[in-house]
């Protein structure tokens, strides 16, 4: 593993709710340093804050305080186009309900965010075809989403989120909708992204298989970290 | 991403995701453009039937008189230098025949009873090649001899006369204003439609008009028809100019029947009123059609804008879906033009015995096609509805990304 820090994470708090007596303490006080390869699982009850944390290390929302530090940047500087631009470079996202674009092809969808890049056409291709066959979906470059299984779905927004080789990848709940077999072999697969392109996971889980498999494991209660183990 | 550009692609997609709301959505504006393609072909059609009517009336395509004439109604003040005019007629190219009328005020008297009229003096063969009034001859035939007279069948009724019975015209002489009478035989009767020929005048021969006024062979009127509507409508034209002089005006039918003018304003105010209120209507629906769209697909703008869509670039995409969305709209509008228009411009609607400014509406008014139907309404309502989509546009890219994350229907 590489020791340099992607993310630095410094006295991070969030409140929703502007009366005293509706406050909602989302994040408290969270410091958190995340190192290049690491892959790691923020874990915690219903509420305890994890999906929060890491709209916030995402940029799509913003602390109430608190710094965040991405590659060195420090996010609250960025515009919202500097902060879209700077999402569509360094981060990848997987969403819980893998949020694949329903009217484009496999292919399509997971060259969305090269074109945005401004990649050319064999630029594109080539990646594609090299991601396809990492999450072996190769044969199915054609279908619609409505196509695909959940567990294949789930694949295709791997690969939307790794064609572009980001610092970072964030997956919120990526196996919740999954059967444990799917589940399971959608975590090795990114175990071996992570190995091959030293791209950084974080997810936001209650899998205890994803806990099993994490190499670190960040804990939340109550919006604040309860603990952090590295193993 | 294969062929064509990014956003294009997705909003014309995006268009066929729920094709029952965008079919519902593209029916209703294609009914609102249907209704003004057929509408406006339709008051085409209407005006071009009373163009047809006015032209081939009385008035015909164009008048040559003496300016007092025209401000007095006076027979003494016939065409200036008649000669010259009647040369300046035969030579212009754009004039294909012309009929000299003579005019006066008098009355007409049967045995029975009697009435005041207008007395025409015209030239039957000559009145033939500029106008249609001798069509519509119910019985007897047109002015032919110098004896003859014509007149409405409601004037006949209301003098009770036959045909082949004496009457008596009664005027004034021009210059002296002696009383002047003569007899003719009723040759004919008309029946125009308007009042105003059936029962307001007589047709007599130009030359017994002529006696009877003591004018020797000066004239009062002079009906132009030309080569084609669109010269005779040309207020520039040429003619007008030509045939004008310091006693003398020449005028198109549309300066001579300022109605038409204020039938066409008033055909161009209806159609910018339906228009506006459709276009009210269109806006609404595609609003509607786009906002359900967009409220639908929140969490996807915010998935979007999360691997790094720019604000601008889902703008770009909602307009590319109004885009597709017009399309399919001027498709459907088409289709139902071609059904409502068609009917239209087939079978029409029947105004017959309606008057509008002094001609009766005699024929079916039909649906009458015109180029712009097919690519300025249509380009126009395209136009109409991107600036429409702007405001649903603005809305999908000013989404906060957390918010559009947490809402979705």
């Amino acid at each position: 593993m590489d020791n340099e820090i992607i993310y630095d994470v410094r006295n991070l708090n969030k409140v929703f709710g502007a009366n005293e007596n509706t406050k909602v303490y989302a994040n408290r006080n969270i410091n958190l340093k995340v190192r290049r390869g690491e892959f790691m699982a923020i874990i915690g009850p219903s509420g305890s804050g994890k999906s929060t944390l890491l709209n916030i290390i995402s940029g799509l929302d913003t602390p109430t305080s608190g710094e965040i530090h991405l590659s060195g940047r420090l996010m609250s500087k960025l515009s919202g186009s500097e902060l879209a631009q700077f999402r569509r470079d360094h981060i990848g996202f997987i969403f819980q309900a893998y949020n694949l674009i329903p009217v484009l092809t496999v292919t399509e969808n997971i060259e969305y965010v090269l074109v945005l890049q401004g990649k050319t056409k064999p630029q594109r291709e080539a990646a594609v075809k090299e991601i396809l066959n990492l999450v072996g979906l190769s044969g199915f470059e054609h279908r619609l989403p409505a196509e695909l299984s959940g567990g294949q779905q789930q694949r295709v927004a791997v690969a939307r989120a790794v064609v572009t080789k980001p610092d970072i990848i964030l997956a919120d709940e990526p196996t919740a909708n999954l059967d444990s077999k799917t589940g399971e072999e959608l975590i090795d697969m990114m175990l071996e992204l992570n190995k091959k392109y030293k791209t950084t996971f974080i997810f936001s889980t209650h899998d205890q298989m994803i806990m099993r498999k994490a190499r670190r494991l960040v804990t939340l209660k109550d919006g604040a970290v309860l603990s952090d183990e590295t193993r | 991403m294969i062929g064509l550009p990014l956003f294009l692609k997705l909003g014309l997609r995006n268009v066929f995701r729920n094709k029952r709301r965008s079919a519902l959505g593209a029916f209703a504006v294609g009914i609102g453009l249907a209704s003004l393609i057929t509408a406006d072909g339709f008051m085409r059609g209407m005006e071009q039937n009373l163009i047809k009517l006015t032209t081939t009336s009385l008035l015909g395509e164009g008048q040559v008189h003496n300016r007092a004439f025209v401000e007095t109604m006076d027979s003494d003040f016939p065409i200036a230098e008649p000669l010259k005019t009647e040369a300046l007629i035969k030579s212009d190219p754009h004039v294909v025949a012309y009929s000299k009328r003579v005019l006066s005020l008098g009355m007409v008297a049967s045995t029975k009873s009697s009435k005041n009229i207008l007395i025409y003096g015209i030239n039957g063969e000559k009145e033939k090649q500029v106008n249609s009034v001798h069509r519509f001859i119910s019985a007897g035939r047109f002015i032919t001899h110098k004896k003859d007279l014509v007149l409405g069948q409601r004037l006949a009724k209301k003098l009770d006369v036959q045909l082949n019975d004496k009457v008596t015209i009664t005027t004034s002489e021009a210059h002296t204003g002696e009383l002047a009478q003569a007899v003719f035989r009723v040759s004919g009767f008309i029946h125009f439609g308007s009042k105003e020929i059936d029962e307001g005048l007589v047709f007599i021969h130009y030359k017994a008009a002529q006696d009877l006024l003591g004018i020797g062979h000066e004239f009062h009127e002079i009906v132009l028809k030309f080569d084609s509507l669109k010269a005779a409508s040309d207020k520039n034209l040429t003619t007008w100019a030509a045939l004008s002089s310091q006693h003398n005006i020449a005028e198109s039918y549309r300066s001579l029947a300022p109605g038409m003018d204020f039938m066409t304003e008033m055909m161009g105010l209806s159609s910018l009123i339906m228009g506006s209120i459709l276009g009210v209507l269109v806006a609404l629906g595609i609003m509607n059609t786009l906002f359900m769209s967009i409220f639908e697909r929140l969490f996807e703008f915010g998935v979007l804008r999360a691997i790094g869509t720019r604000g601008l670039d889902i703008f770009k995409m909602i307009l590319w879906e109004a885009f597709f969305l017009g399309l399919l709209s001027v498709v459907a509008g088409f289709f139902m033009a071609l059904i409502f228009a068609g009917y239209l411009g087939v079978y029409g609607v029947d105004y017959g015995g309606i008057e509008f400014n002094a001609v009766t509406f005699r024929e079916p008014i039909y649906y009458l096609f015109q180029w712009s139907h097919v690519w300025l309404l249509p380009a126009v309502l395209i136009i109409f509805i991107l600036i429409t989509a702007i405001y649903p546009a603005i809305y999908a890219a000013r989404l906060t990304l957390s918010d559009a994350m947490k809402k979705s229907l």
